[in-house]
């Protein structure tokens, strides 16, 4: 039913994604599908590497550190460069989608840090602006 | 310990896009953050630089508020104290970034590549150079286009007066008594020596040091990242905070004080025009709607606010001065031109002299004034112009920082400024010479034909370009507050924007609160000044090094 699943990371702040990524994982082995890791990141020094090319190494171990610990066949992962994640998360991750292909996106509804009165929740955008389906996890 | 800690620690440390050399340090980004939820609003802020600073700018308003008259004594003496001691260190070390510049963009040094050897500029030339231009100098252009050139004229043609052996009259050098060809001269060569290589050349010193090293280096985009050559790793410690807020609270006072004053020259432009009343109440209005459209263009951000509104105005500012060129003596504009550009030559050296000066209320009350002016807004500027200008080659990246600029702003001047000089001696139409500083340019623009619409053209550039400042300074003030994350949540961005705007308002409604917490902020241009000087020291050694990475 569904080939490659999107997940969208925090790339500073994987461990608080909780449940998204084990459902991602699980519909992954229910339906044989890949599961590509998506983070959008500034092209500046941050916690999780100080180079793109070393934010890029980050989000592929983080990858391969998800296939070993939740038994995924196949992983893969894309890093979205973006001036502004911040304020340009959703069209970036739009971006991303048409970029890697995905037929399903999972993502958690609150993207830890992220989320605020202001901007409202990714995932509900997400939900109406993506071509593809949009599994939202509420934490 | 968070998941990508588990990764080796190699996973990919320096090699930026292609060749760079990056600094090893144990210092990890974010470490001293505190991040969590505040209601409904998340934060990610530096401890203890976003609380230091927050509350630094809190208790100087508190105590120009409480003892205004007191604040205003230090504050000035301090600003004269700094302008009058030290102009000659100023002049000095101003000449020397130019030289510094420009030896760099004929240096082997200048191919380095901000981001790595292989790095792609995020910007294109129209988008990045509308910024740059907007975040430097937009707003002063629109103020002093029409008066400094006219002033510099005046003083020059009313020669020097000498009082006890000291020169008390304003003429830059020595003046050009009852000359008006050689006053025009002298007047636009001063303008363009206060608005030309000098400030863009700080500007640029600052912003490149903060691009080697969060671009090329891999350190943190914050202030205190273009001091680690100096210090060390005690840069992330008090020294680097200490660093830090000074920087975030000359930005902020820097941008609140120019907001209030903004407002005040708005509003004599909009009663000017409109019969809009002049007062606090029309002056707090306009700071409130200006930090509003500027909330819109932070909530926005970088490419959906400040870039597209920077581009507007680039647009507009353009238009207007084709309106003046054509409408205005385009002759005499354009050879006018010309001789301002070889005037400016011409005196540069005498202009830039930094001792042994006798015109010294020049140099004091406009150079030095100027020079620790755009030294004390450097921080800002040059961390707003390094965060857009990766994927710049080093002489790419200067010769548009510095050149590019000051080309224009020779056009500029001697368009604005040249006009106005034409309506004086050869029309005999002295409104805009006797008019005060924030109506000369709408006097100028009222005896050209299709007036009403070139002064609303002007005053939305007033307030557009007073926008661009606001949500770029909140958007630096944000990074550096948030050690040099880029991505921290919104409402921290919306923060620092109402907070200046508020804090402009508390000031604007003091008396005389503006003008000291501005004597302030330009007094930071001495220690800044300083420590741009160690920082060129910094840019060198960080290329040398770049440099004999990708040689090998």
């Amino acid at each position: 039913m569904f080939k490659k699943i999107m997940v969208p990371v925090h790339h500073d702040q994987k461990e608080k994604l909780g449940r998204a990524l084990t459902v991602a994982a699980e519909m992954a082995l229910r339906y044989d599908a890949e599961v590509c890791y998506v983070s959008v990141t500034s092209r500046a020094p941050g916690p999780s590497g100080r180079t793109p090319e070393a934010k890029t190494d980050a989000l592929a171990a983080f990858a391969a550190d998800q296939a070993q610990r939740l038994d995924i066949a196949r992983v893969s992962s894309h890093l979205e460069l973006n001036h502004d994640p911040t304020t340009q998360l959703g069209a970036a991750l739009l971006a991303a989608l048409d970029t890697v292909g995905a037929d399903l996106v999972v993502m958690a509804s609150h993207m830890p840090g992220w989320s605020d009165m202001v901007t409202g929740n990714h995932g509900g955008w997400m939900a109406s602006n993506a071509r593809c389906s949009v599994f939202v996890i509420r934490d | 310990m968070t998941e990508h800690d588990d990764t080796p620690p190699d996973a990919g440390i320096p090699v930026a896009e292609g060749v760079a050399s990056g600094i090893d340090t144990e210092y990890e980004i974010g470490q001293d953050n505190i991040d969590g939820q505040l209601g409904p609003f998340g934060f990610d802020i530096h401890n203890p630089v976003f609380l230091i600073s927050g509350l630094g700018v809190v208790a100087f308003v508190f105590y120009t508020l409480a003892l205004p008259d007191q604040a205003g004594i230090v504050f000035k003496a301090m600003f004269s104290f700094v302008t009058g001691t030290f102009d000659w260190f100023f002049l000095l070390v101003a000449d020397f970034f130019v030289l510094f510049c420009l030896f760099l963009i004929f240096s082997p040094w200048g191919s380095v590549r901000l981001g790595g050897s292989e790095a792609t500029p995020d910007y294109t030339y129209v988008g990045w150079f509308a910024m740059l231009f907007a975040a430097g100098m937009g707003i002063g252009l629109m103020f002093y286009g029409v008066s400094e050139p006219m002033t510099h004229f005046s003083t020059s043609l009313g020669g020097t007066t000498i009082e006890d052996g000291l020169r008390t009259d304003w003429a830059p050098l020595g003046g050009a008594v009852g000359d008006e060809a050689a006053a025009t001269r002298l007047g636009m060569a001063a303008t363009i020596y206060h608005w030309g290589l000098h400030p863009w050349a700080i500007y640029a010193v600052v912003a490149l040091a903060l691009a080697l090293f969060s671009y090329n280096k891999g350190l943190p985009l914050t202030i205190r990242s273009a001091f680690y050559p100096i210090f060390g790793e005690a840069v992330w410690g008090w020294v680097g905070h200490v660093i830090d807020i000074i920087a975030v609270i000359a930005t902020l006072f820097g941008l609140a004080t120019s907001l209030g004053f903004g407002a005040t020259q708005a509003n004599a432009g909009l009663n000017e025009l409109f019969g809009l009343p002049v007062g606090s109440t029309t002056e707090v209005l306009l700071i409130s709607a200006i930090t509003g459209v500027a909330l819109i263009s932070v909530l926005r951000g970088l490419d959906g606010g400040v870039k597209i509104l920077s581009e507007v105005n680039m647009g507009l500012a353009f238009l207007l001065l084709f309106f003046v060129l054509l409408a205005g003596p385009t002759m005499f504009l354009l050879n006018n031109f010309g001789s301002s550009l070889m005037a400016y030559f011409e005196f540069l050296p005498a202009l830039a002299n930094p001792f042994g000066r006798e015109d010294t209320n020049f140099v004091q009350g406009w150079t030095a004034f100027y020079w620790a002016w755009w030294i004390s807004w450097s921080p800002f500027v040059g961390m707003f112009i390094a965060r857009v200008s990766r994927g710049r080659s080093v002489r790419e990246f200067l010769i548009a920082v510095l050149l590019v600029p000051s080309f224009i702003s020779v056009i500029w001047f001697s368009v604005f400024g040249g006009s106005a000089l034409h309506q004086v001696i050869n029309e005999g139409y002295t409104v805009a010479q006797e008019a005060s500083l924030e109506l000369k340019l709408f006097k100028m623009l009222d005896v050209m034909p299709l007036a009403t619409v070139t002064s609303i053209i002007g005053i939305v550039l007033v307030i557009v370009f007073f926008v661009t400042s606001s949500d770029s300074g909140s958007l630096v003030i944000d990074t550096v507050t948030a050690g040099g994350k880029v991505d921290a949540p919104v409402p921290q961005r919306v923060f620092w924007c109402v907070f200046e705007g508020a804090v402009a308002i508390v000031l604007l409604l003091s008396s005389g609160g503006l003008a000291s917490l501005q004597s302030m902020v330009i007094s930071t241009g001495l220690p800044f000044a300083v420590i741009l000087v160690l920082m060129c020291w910094a840019i060198m050694k960080g290329l040398i090094d770049e440099r004999a990475k990708l040689k090998k």
